[in-house]
């Protein structure tokens, strides 16, 4: 438990130094960006970057990071001036809103799927694949199409109102059901071959409680992991998600951020979002222990 | 448990004041600038709202590009250029209440100058700008260094629009955007980053310029900005009346809208540079006037402007968009497509295809030259496009793509190009300095010519329109003559807007909406 942790922590560092170096070793920078075009000599635009600290050795700018990162301090925009902390701060509500109801849509249609492609068929597996190979863009786009442009049921997008997040969250919540479903499923089959299945239907029990009471929370383990795993594919998915149904969030501010090159920005939205990863999926070992008794029996 | 303090977190109500306007309306907007203060960003994108939100010193006429007054009555240029003194309107009111006067211009100048704040695009335009001098309480000289005469057409923009002195030393730099404060037509309401801006109109507004029309009962009174940073998302939102006015729609959601009786495609030529690629004349084979020649032959641009822009951008012959103030008509038609010239010329340069591979040869293999191909505003379809055409006369076309505008400076500053893309906004001339002077920031021609240089300064230097057009024209004649640009497109803004909306005209510049102007009739 613990030593996972530590991973966790180490993770969190590999993350931050991959990308801190990544993001330098592309040409150029918010400052230069900002300015190509706008008449700024090229003196301008490097005394500029001294200004900001950008002009000094990248192990120097690295080690001043996480000396202010450890300190609490994400740094400012490179092009606004606004703290990092902030930004986050702002479009942290309608990410966790999104993140949440997705989830909570992917428990419930991936819990159905699996269930469904357990006892077989061919269209489960069907719903399953197409979830896991379509692109967001594709369902995304297609679902605003029929549902906003065609049928005028739901807005296209935005913030404004409970109605305008249900698209985006049945969007995402579809694409990230699909890996829950395929684990559910399996762990379901795996129980339906065990002993106490076959005592339960030798007791006579009808096999829609043997599929529910007895397989169904035996299955449950692997599918907490699940559930947690697919929290990294969210961070990813909400990038996409959000830009396509116009709404704020983390996801829109890292893909606007990563365009203008504003470093602060892009690499305190990914420390913040390691973290959380962290969290939820420390989160999931806990719960899994609560929910399964024999992994708490394990020495 | 995690979930559950989220979601506790995520089920506070949503208060938000909702004050009633009777006439309110949703605005697309494209990419989210990265910040909304004019003075200090540099996003075109900024100007959509802000336009209404700040007056400036001039305005100029949308209509014929003539300067005409704003926040100043009367202006005067002395006779050696140095010294532009603005007469100020009196009586008017930013929207905190405070009187607008010389102190204010002033103030506002301050900000922008001080290099502190790091103006990303204000700062250059005030251009050989020294210093200011307050004559009395409505009457303030600027006076400049050396005379540059696109001055005034700086001050018509929004980047140079007054704010309340008061705001201004209210907030902070990265605050004041949050609380802007002009004298324009709509307040600023709200700012919320990523979801959307809110602008109000301004009802004690009375100074303004002359082709602003009379409210009414229809008129427009309150705009919300909404980011709809994906493009295909953008004619949804038109089409199920998510936003009644959209800008930047795709040339084909264009096209396809233009059957919908419910929704009208509002074209806006640009003016500034035209979509174009430059020739780098410092590599082979593009040092070779012929070659440069023979390739603007070989391009058939009407191909590219039916196939990808739909129709919807005219064609480009010179440097400067044909709306732009300064064009010189006599460009249309030079290089008109011909293969037979092209290859003529070609053959004129020396180059033979003994291989018989359909390719002139060079040295090491068939002719090859590479274009710098930003990833943005369709330039890789068109890219596409040019590639089929120069096969057909023989000389093979490597595109290399460039993601970001660093990434193209980047590849231009290894040199390993032929040409490369560029377009860029405005409408004053002297925008082709920094693109063709000899030592301009952006000369990726590599060409290097005292005359072109001299034209250039002298034309931003002096007052005379005349003189101005004169030189500006023999420019545009230089640069064909040494076929040093690709022109491909003049820009166009695909704006498309609901049938209810009516009135809705842009500025001078052709981004920004006149939304004073916007009525908005009952539903049909």
């Amino acid at each position: 438990m613990l030593r996972r942790f530590y991973n966790g922590i180490l993770s969190v560092w590999l993350a931050v130094t991959l990308l801190f170096f990544a993001m330098r070793v592309l040409p150029g920078d918010a400052v230069e960006s900002s300015l190509i075009g706008s008449g700024a000599s090229a003196s301008v635009i490097e005394s500029r970057r001294a200004a900001l600290g950008l002009d000094a050795p990248p192990l120097v700018q690295y080690g001043l990071y996480w000396f202010n990162l450890l300190r609490g301090d994400f740094g400012i925009s490179l092009l606004n001036g606004r703290p990092v902390i902030e930004i986050i701060a702002q479009n942290l509500r309608p990410t966790v809103e999104l993140a949440v109801g997705a989830i909570l849509f992917a428990v419930l249609f991936g819990g159905g799927v699996g269930l469904w492609a357990a006892q077989g068929g061919i269209l489960p597996r069907i719903v399953i694949a197409l979830t896991q190979s379509v692109p967001i863009l594709w369902t995304g786009t297609l679902a605003v199409y029929v549902f906003a442009a065609q049928l005028n049921l739901l807005p296209s997008g935005g913030a404004g109102g409970a109605a305008s997040i249900i698209l985006p969250i049945g969007v995402l919540g579809f694409h990230t059901s699909g890996a829950i479903a395929a684990v559910f499923a399996a762990a379901l089959r795996e129980a339906n071959v065990s002993d106490y299945a076959l005592v339960a239907r030798a007791k006579g029990l009808r096999s829609r409680h043997v599929w529910l009471r007895h397989l169904t929370p035996n299955a449950l383990a692997p599918v907490m992991t699940v559930i947690g795993l697919q929290f990294g594919f969210l961070l990813g998915g909400v990038v996409v998600t959000e830009s396509l149904f116009a709404r704020p969030g983390i996801g829109r501010a890292l893909l606007n951020a990563t365009m203008t090159q504003d470093y602060p920005v892009v690499q305190g939205i990914a420390v913040y979002s390691a973290l959380i990863y962290l969290l939820v999926m420390t989160a999931t070992d806990v719960l899994k222990l609560w929910i399964d008794p024999r992994i708490r029996a394990m020495p | 448990m995690l979930i559950l303090i989220m979601t506790g977190c995520a089920g506070a109500p949503a208060a938000e004041s909702q004050a009633q306007a009777r006439n309110r309306i949703v605005y697309g907007l494209t990419l989210e600038p990265s910040g909304f203060d004019p003075h200090i960003n540099a996003s075109s994108e900024l100007g959509i709202p802000l336009r209404s939100v700040y007056d400036t010193l001039v305005y100029r006429d949308p209509n014929d590009k003539r300067f005409v007054s704003g926040l100043a009555a009367a202006w005067e240029i002395s006779p050696d250029g140095l010294v532009y003194t603005f007469m100020l309107r009196q009586g008017v009111m930013f929207h905190d209440g405070t009187p607008f006067n010389a102190a204010a211009v002033g103030a506002n100048l301050d900000r922008i100058t001080n290099p502190d704040n790091a103006s990303q695009k204000a700062v250059f335009m005030l251009g050989t700008y020294t210093r200011y001098e307050i004559v009395d309480d409505y009457t303030i000289r600027v006076v400049l260094s050396e005379p540059y005469s696109p001055l005034l057409d700086s001050l018509s923009q929004v980047y140079l629009g007054i704010a309340s002195p008061t705001a201004l030393s209210a907030y902070s730099n990265e605050r004041y955007q949050f609380h802007q404060v002009g004298t324009g037509p709509f307040r600023f309401v709200e700012y919320l980053p990523g979801d959307r801006l809110v602008i109000r109109r301004n009802a004690d507004y009375t100074w303004m310029p002359s082709f602003y029309q009379p409210v009414n009962d229809l008129s427009v009174d309150e705009v919300e900005f909404r980011f709809f940073s994906d493009p295909p998302t953008r004619a949804i939102a038109l089409e199920s009346g998510d936003a009644q006015i959209m800008g930047e729609l795709l040339p084909i959601d264009a096209r396809a809208l233009s059957n919908n009786i419910d929704i009208q495609i509002l074209p806006v030529t640009i003016a500034g540079q035209p979509l174009q690629f430059m020739f780098n004349t410092a590599r082979a084979p593009t040092d070779n006037l012929l070659v440069r020649q023979a390739l603007l032959f070989a391009t058939n641009r009407d191909l590219i402007v039916d196939g990808i822009y739909q129709d919807f951008s005219p064609v480009a012959w010179g440097a400067l968009a044909a709306i732009t103030p300064f064009y010189n008509d006599q460009v249309v038609g030079a290089y008109t497509y011909d293969t037979v010239q092209a290859r003529l010329l070609m053959e004129q340069a020396g180059y033979i295809d003994a291989d018989n591979n359909s390719f002139y040869d060079a040295v090491d293999g068939d002719l090859t030259v590479t274009l710098i191909v930003p990833s943005w505003g369709l330039i890789p379809e068109v890219a596409q496009l040019i590639q089929d055409q120069w096969r057909i006369i023989g000389v093979r076309a490597v595109l290399d793509s460039a993601p970001s505008r660093t990434m193209v400076v980047e590849k231009v500053n290894e040199g390993a190009y032929n040409l490369v893309a560029f377009y860029s906004f405005g409408n004053d001339a002297s925008l082709l300095n920094d693109y063709f002077r000899g030592d301009g920031s952006l000369n990726w021609t590599g060409y290097q010519s005292s005359d072109l240089d001299n034209l250039l300064i002298d034309a931003t230097r002096q007052s005379d329109p005349n003189g101005r057009a004169a030189g500006y024209g023999q420019v545009q004649r230089l640069l064909l003559e040494q076929a040093l640009i690709l022109p491909i497109r003049d820009y166009v803004n695909l704006n498309g807007a609901r049938a209810e909306i009516q009135g809705l005209t842009y500025d001078a510049y052709g981004w920004n909406p006149l939304l004073h102007n916007v009525t908005l009739s009952p539903a049909l």
